[in-house]
């Protein structure tokens, strides 16, 4: 057997057969990926939303071809009727979404509309695992197809097949229907410009609910189509909204020929990837993601947009420094937290440590994005570095904690400055989506990289010494380090350079026009920012005694724009109060139910709908009006 | 006077007597950490088996005159978030012992803190043996046997089936990245060298969790043209590479080691999809509750507590930690955290299949395997010519434990 006794060419010969086998595989991926994405850019061509629910939508349809094959039985037509049926489903869903949630929030600024539909995926989560448990459920074969057929001597999976054709047959559906008939002519019309297709006159409304109807159909077709090739799980959203992401950033967001081709190239380099790096696989995609976006700032085949930077987060207008009186509030905060020790229990100081590491993370992102206007999705990239700059200092150098809490900032601003020239140049969503390719890109090596981070086991035995070990003396350099941060950023703020951060916030080209550089202040001001969301990750390294790929991650991210967009963007004390009020929140719910992301998510939804300006701005508003009313 | 002293006597007694009577009254609280939104497909059996277990013991009055209570916190599958529930049970809901039903980084990761803390912390789910056996660590225990065991075990079975087929062999390897993948890819490496099997380690795959691509894995696999197959997946990537790996006649001639596939859930999900003749653990229950009594009343028990649930792996070791946690606070006479960890040592506990003790040298029990081939009968998966392997006597010996301790 082996190779041993073959001659140079037959071992070409199969080395051949072996990379178009592998090539064929990566395409039946790509087919997959295609619907999904291909709906998902749809929607965001017409509504400019980019659907975070779409990955949920994928995971309903495959659960309800399972029920649906379960019931109809999984033989002959009846096979291919649910997986009909069941996108048909996930179609209904999609619209029930539009109608009920995202048409109130299609006014708000596009960082709150990823929120939203984050937040409708956690309620998707929760509801599919209360429906259907949490098994693993396992559908029939495709009726006929459970077999291979060979390909240059090699067997390759029928079903495989025929994904990729069916794919094919999807595409030029889609061709028609966007060239041929009037719905189609409106969709393009409205992704070119839909203001002008509004005027005239065409009913809005029923564009976004049908385009929302389409791309989710496709979508739960994709996950219907999942059902003969994996078993149907409640994780199975989060794959494919990761990979459905970077199809679309890549390809460029509502271009449908680009969700072709980023579809093809994500496919094949995951297969690749697995066959010649497969230590690797993870980081190879998203670093494919960043090089793209790197050149093309607006993906393979996306169009600059300037109608979407303007909104990617709600105008500020002037901050007005804060009346005098609160400058008591401020000192008897101060004073409360110094004297906690005496009479709060130990459980209370580490909750406490820990919203003021939270505030001091959330107070940073709050900086870059409230006062620079730039739309960071992808800020648990520096906190996580801070985080590992300590673990690794800790383990392979034995270096002591002052040093170590040195360094944490210092390699979040080497790698905010390093991301933030290639961030800095887009603009608006694409701009959250680079930092969040970054982001996930650091994410993916710290997992994979197991010799020197230790992959998902993380990085253990980061203990403060001896003499900072005790909480309360914990609890003091933790409020010292984030309560003198904190005022920094604060003085920052009001000083000349935030006034001029503010200014190209606000008015980009004004600001241009009386000599600032945009770019250079918005860099810097990610660099300072990434500096503090570093320390807090130091300190929150110290305070777990371990580090975790998952300080990288999206919820460490979401976690801290939640806290900043609940305490409110446009305020100076809005991160303080979001982050006590969301830390508090998270830990209650989940002590007392396990729907604890439904929970969530409809939290997040009510900032989003009801509460934009945040807790703090909320209060203001009410505070103002009141304030109006006595005069008058 | 003297009267009223008297009175004022009796009176302190009394009252002492029932302040006393209250604080035996008191529950012993265990702190459980889960993880019903990371993994609820390990969550939920597991945390049946430790209601059921709670109950039984309540019922026979408690441990040590207190009744048992369990708070049960998700830590998501997030180590992090693991972290920061052991200190949130420990100090502010005051709990005696920790559990947990976790990933192994996890379980790894709470150890670590359970150490610098000084509290108890059994584990329930997680096989890996770098928990308990890369540090001194005696306030942790385990109760169900660890990889080791297991792997030495399935290869045992391996040479028993395929005799001297399996020597001088080309062997490939897939494994999920995380650590209880990586640490049974080492033992097994380290064991079928020592079992004089000679091996050739041709390619290796680490498939990320619950992310296997398998097409692309097993094209990958087949270009290094292996002879043995060794396997370790969990979840929905058991599924999808066995339906893949039948289309793509991978599993055509090939000597298949997959520990992992016969588990309950998987015979429950795959159905008649079962291979045959791979070499695999699992739990033979029915086959089981003949011979052992113990396990018998388990198993009726459960089954008129969740009807309509099947039992897990996870029921079992979830079921074996609370017995675990009331035999040690019953030995210790106490529920001081030192006590409980000394009293770890060589604990007597009854477990589901029968008295178990747990090893002194790294508090783990001794369950036993059972190892066979994967096989199909009427429509489903099942484990046949299965034996079953002693623990203990499977365990490499204390030396290379305290090896491995040394080099850290």
């Amino acid at each position: 057997m082996a190779y041993n006794g073959c001659c140079f060419l037959r071992l070409m010969g199969l080395f051949v057969e072996f990379y178009f086998i592998q090539f064929l595989t990566g395409l039946s991926t790509a087919a997959v990926l295609f619907l999904v994405t291909s709906g998902l850019s749809l929607i965001y061509g017409v509504t400019r939303i980019l659907n975070f629910a779409h990955g949920g939508l994928y995971m309903l349809g495959a659960y309800m071809a399972y029920s649906l094959t379960q019931y109809l039985g999984g033989e002959g037509m009846n096979f291919w009727f649910a997986l009909l049926l069941a996108s048909l489903g996930a179609s209904i869903v999609g619209v029930a979404i539009e109608m009920l949630v995202l048409r109130r929030v299609y006014h708000v600024p596009e960082l709150y509309q990823l929120l939203a539909t984050f937040a409708l995926l956690l309620i998707i989560q929760d509801s599919t695992l209360h429906i259907w448990g949490p098994d693993d459920l396992l559908g029939p074969q495709a009726p006929g197809m459970a077999g291979a057929v060979s390909i240059l001597g090699m067997p390759f999976p029928t079903y495989d097949l025929f994904l990729i054709g069916f794919a094919v047959v999807v595409m030029l559906g889609l061709y028609l229907l966007l060239f041929k008939t009037r719905f189609g002519v409106l969709l393009r019309a409205a992704t070119e410009d839909r203001e002008m297709v509004a005027n005239l006159g065409t009913n809005q409304k029923w564009l976004f609910t049908a385009v929302f109807a389409l791309g989710s159909l496709l979508a739960g077709l994709g996950g219907a189509l999942q059902l003969p090739r994996e078993s149907v799980s409640p994780i199975m959203d989060s794959n494919m909204t990761m990979d459905a992401f970077i199809v679309v950033v890549i390809g460029g967001m509502g271009s449908l020929f680009g969700a072709v081709v980023a579809s093809i190239i994500v496919g094949v380099v995951q297969a690749f990837g697995i066959l010649i790096f497969p230590e690797i696989t993870l980081v190879l995609l998203f670093l494919i993601m960043a090089v793209v976006l790197s050149f093309k700032p607006y993906g393979l085949f996306g169009r600059a947009e300037d109608m979407v930077v303007e909104k990617a987060l709600v105008k500020g207008g002037a901050l007005k420094r804060p009346a005098a009186k609160m400058r008591y509030v401020w000192i008897g905060l101060g004073l409360f937290l110094l004297a906690l020790p005496w009479f709060a229990g130990s459980y209370a100081l580490v909750l406490t440590s820990e919203i003021l590491i939270f505030a001091l993370f959330a107070a940073s992102l709050h900086f870059i994005m409230g006062h620079g206007g730039v739309a960071v999705f992808g800020h648990a990239l520096y906190f996580g570095l801070g985080a590992y700059a300590v673990a690794l200092l800790t383990k392979y150098f034995a270096v002591a904690m002052p040093l170590a809490l040195f360094a944490a900032p210092v390699l979040a601003i080497v790698g905010a400055l390093l991301f933030g020239w290639f961030c800095v140049r887009s603009q608006g969503i694409y701009l959250a989506m680079l930092t969040f390719a970054f982001a996930q890109m650091v994410w993916a090596v710290a997992f994979q990289w197991y010799d020197v981070t230790g992959g998902d086991n993380g990085i253990l035995g980061v203990w403060p010494p001896a003499w900072a070990s005790d909480k309360a003396v914990f609890y003091y350099m933790v409020l010292a380090l984030c309560g003198a941060s904190i005022l920094i950023l604060r003085y920052v703020v009001f000083s000349p350079y935030g006034y001029a951060l503010r200014a190209v916030r606000d008015q980009s080209r004004r600001a241009e026009a009386i000599g600032l550089n945009g770019k250079r202040l918005q860099w810097i001001g990610l660099a300072f920012s990434g500096a503090f969301a570093g320390l807090a990750g130091g300190l929150f390294a110290y305070s777990k005694g371990s580090v975790f790929p998952t300080m990288l991650d999206i919820h460490s991210t979401m976690d801290a724009i939640v806290m900043t967009l609940l305490g409110g963007l446009s305020t100076i004390s809005g991160p303080l109060v979001g982050s006590v009020t969301y830390i508090w929140l998270k830990s209650e719910i989940s002590r007392y139910t396990e729907l604890w992301r439904f929970a969530l998510g409809l939290i997040i939804l009510a900032i989003v709908i009801f509460f934009p300006r945040g807790i703090v701005g909320t209060f203001n508003a009410w505070f103002e009006k009141h304030k109006r009313r006595k005069k008058s | 006077m003297k009267k009223i002293l008297i009175g004022m006597a009796l009176c302190f007694v009394f009252l002492s007597m029932s302040a006393l009577a209250q604080e035996a009254k008191k529950p012993i609280k265990i702190g459980y950490i889960n993880v019903p939104t990371g993994a609820a497909y390990m969550s939920v059996p597991a945390y049946n088996g430790v209601k059921l277990a709670i109950e039984e013991i309540n019922a026979k009055g408690g441990v040590l005159g207190r009744p048992l209570e369990i708070i049960s916190r998700d830590s998501k599958m997030d180590p992090g978030e693991a972290v920061r529930l052991a200190e949130e049970l420990v100090s502010r809901d005051k709990v005696d012992v920790l559990m947990n039903t976790d990933s192994s980084a996890a379980s790894i990761a709470v150890a670590g803190w359970a150490k610098q803390n000084h509290m108890p912390f059994v584990v329930t789910a997680s096989e890996a043996d770098s928990i308990i056996w890369n540090q001194e660590n005696s306030y942790v225990a385990r109760s169900n046997s660890g990889g080791y065991a297991w792997n030495a075990a399935v290869i045992k079975k391996a040479m028993a089936v395929h005799g001297d087929k399996l020597k001088n062999k080309r062997w490939v390897t897939i494994a999920p990245s995380f650590e209880f993948g990586r640490s049974l890819v080492g033992s097994a490496k380290y064991i079928a060298t020592a079992q004089g099997l000679n091996p050739t380690w041709v390619g290796e795959q680490w498939p990320v969790y619950n992310k296997l691509s398998a097409g692309s894995t097993i094209v990958a696999l087949e270009r290094t043209n292996p002879e043995v197959v060794y396997a370790i997946l969990f979840g929905t990537d058991v599924v999808k590479f066995v339906r893949e790996a039948k289309k793509r006649n991978f599993i055509k001639d090939r000597i298949f080691v997959f520990p992992t596939l016969a588990i309950p859930e998987n015979i429950e999900m795959l159905g008649a999809e079962m291979p045959k003749g791979w070499v695999t653990v699992g739990h033979p229950f029915d086959e089981l509750r003949a011979k052992k009594p113990a396990l018998d009343d388990f198993m009726k028990s459960y089954e008129a507590a969740y009807p309509d649930q099947p039992i897990k792996s996870y029921s079992i070791s979830g079921y074996n930690g609370i017995k675990l946690i009331a035999a040690a606070i019953e030995k210790a006479g106490s529920t001081d955290s030192e006590k409980i960890a000394a009293a770890f040592d060589d604990v007597q506990f009854d477990a589901s299949f029968g008295e178990e003790t747990l090893r002194k040298i790294d508090h783990q029990a001794t369950t036993a395997y059972w190892v066979g081939v994967s096989d199909v009968a009427d429509g489903k998966g099942k484990l046949s010519d299965w034996s079953e392997y002693n623990m203990r006597d499977n365990s490499p010996p204390d030396s290379y434990i305290l090896k491995i301790r040394n080099k850290k």
